[in-house]
């Protein structure tokens, strides 16, 4: 955890100092550069997870109701 | 006839998505790249890191789709996916899906469908005390199950949410939602939101969630208890060079209520088991009663999960996303999951491939055989996914464009086909060593 953190305050740090453009991002707008490329794929592989792994819950985003048989 | 009305449901919800589709009106304006060094950015120039749920820019578009549109023209777009889940723990689930979205200037709403059609002969079917007997009728399916426990069910989801975009930088996301089978019910309610600062290459993000749930048994008419959770999220995504981007997010659940299965008992003792020829797993040697009690669980659980994410263009259109979950309840579970994709997104197709780990701890009331008597413990369990567990997935996507969008009315129509494997492996739990998954889905989507 901690060695996660770390690596995250020193990327937001180093990043600090540069200055992206608009015209510099085509590569980013690309889909494959999206943090969720394909969300509805990605919600259904979370609901099989949130069944499978004790320590997986979604988040606090839209529609995450849930309910289960506990047959799994 | 369960499935019959799920599909049924699914197809009606999938032609309702489509009914607007290519070629009725035209499309939302989508950004274009910037062809300048112009430091004064327009509001379409930027690229939202957080634009996973939102049309995104393809830079090989037709130079027509940039055409603006009235608002009052943008016709619907939606998907519909079929898909089913098997895994060497006889558990079957069909799934179909549904999606359905409308815009309006800066509004948009948007309703999904989700029908599971489950089929279980399970470790935690055979070895219930009640489901694992022969001509138990399991209320959830209506049928008497021959096969030494075999239970059934259907569960419907249908979510119906509206968002807010103001173009800039600035979204809120409404989202409700219910959910229902036989034997569980849930409402939940949520509210997201993001916006962008620092020249927009920051964006802040927060949501929280309200859940309702509902709980009863199929064998067991008394029996009516329920579960309350809240979930709160909070997050930073940065642009830091013209090919990567990064995300945190910290995520919270607590959850307060029944959080077993009024299936699933606890056996005691150094129990043995036998497996009948009807294949339903019986117990001897225990202490006490060899159908055990039902599970004990603490009322209240929660959870946190810290997430880092890296999107790293290595071309155009070629990207490798990498992040790394921690994970920490109350209950003692601790897990980790990193995980790597490589994407793809050309014109005409797109491609991922994915592996994830996971690694978790068991919770501090987990025993995989409680050897001394109940009264020794305040809580027990039989949910291996309480355990320590091992995981290994491989995902891989692929989706092909069936239809190109001839005018700035059309939409596109995207085939697609996603495939993922699961292997989990339980140390020390005797029922099920390891189980193996597999879910594949197929579908069709109209995009803008």
């Amino acid at each position: 955890m901690k060695l996660v953190i770390r690596f995250v305050l020193v990327v937001l740090a180093v990043a600090g100092c540069t200055h992206v453009r608009p015209s510099q991002r085509e590569k980013l707008a690309n889909p494959s550069m999206q943090f969720q490329m394909d969300p509805p794929a990605e919600s259904q592989r979370d609901s099989i997870l949130e069944i499978t792994e004790g320590g997986t819950y979604p988040s606090a985003g839209p529609g995450t109701a849930g309910a289960g048989c506990g047959c799994n | 006839m369960q499935l019959a009305r799920a599909l049924l449901f699914v197809a009606v919800m999938t032609i309702a998505a489509s009914a607007q589709a290519p070629g009725d009106t035209p499309p939302t304006p989508p950004p274009a790249p910037t062809a300048t060094g112009s430091d004064t950015p327009s509001a379409d120039d930027y690229r939202d890191v957080l634009a996973g749920e939102k049309p995104t820019t393809d830079p090989a578009a037709p130079e027509s789709s940039t055409t603006a549109a009235s608002s009052d023209e943008i016709p619907v777009t939606g998907t519909g996916r079929f898909g089913v889940y098997h895994d060497s723990d006889a558990t079957t689930v069909m799934r179909g899906l549904a999606t359905a979205v409308k815009q309006w200037d800066h509004w948009s709403v948007n309703a999904t469908a989700v029908v599971d059609a489950v089929t279980s002969a399970s470790v935690d079917v055979k070895t219930s005390p009640a489901l694992g007997k022969v001509d138990v009728v399991t209320g959830a399916s209506g049928r008497s199950s021959t096969s030494g426990g075999e239970m059934s069910d259907t569960r419907y989801l249908g979510t119906v949410g509206a968002g807010w975009n103001d173009t800039h930088g600035h979204a809120l996301n409404l989202t409700t939602s219910a959910a229902t089978e036989r034997d569980y019910a849930s409402i939940s309610a949520g509210l997201n939101g993001s916006t962008d600062v620092a020249d927009r290459t920051v964006t802040l993000l927060g949501g929280f969630t309200v859940t309702d749930n509902w709980i009863s048994s199929v064998l067991d008419s008394t029996l009516h208890r329920k579960m309350y959770a809240i979930g709160w999220s909070g997050g930073v995504a940065r642009v830091i060079t013209p090919t990567d981007a990064v995300r945190l997010r910290y995520d919270g659940k607590l959850s307060d209520g029944y959080q077993a299965s009024p299936y699933r008992s606890v056996r005691f003792g150094d129990w043995t088991t036998t497996t009948l020829s009807t294949g339903q797993i019986t117990f001897a040697n225990t202490i006490g009663s060899a159908d055990g009690l039902p599970e004990n669980y603490p009322e209240t659980r929660v959870s946190t999960a810290l997430t880092a994410e890296w999107v790293h263009a290595l071309a155009l259109g070629v990207g490798v996303h990498t992040s790394v979950r921690a994970a920490h309840d109350s209950w003692g579970v601790d897990s980790l999951t990193p995980s790597i994709d490589l994407r793809i997104a050309k014109t005409s197709w797109r491609m991922q491939l994915g592996y994830r780990f996971y690694a978790q701890t068991q919770a501090n009331f987990f025993e995989d055989k409680y050897t001394m008597d109940p009264s020794m413990y305040t809580n027990y369990s039989s949910d291996k996914e309480l355990g320590r567990e091992v995981g290994h997935l491989g995902a891989f996507d692929v989706a092909t464009t069936l239809m190109d969008p001839e005018t700035a009315n059309d939409a596109r129509m995207m085939l697609f086909f996603h495939t993922e494997v699961f292997e989990y492996s339980y140390p020390g739990y005797v029922l099920l060593p390891s189980r193996t998954s597999a879910f594949i889905e197929a579908g069709l989507s109209w995009e803008h």
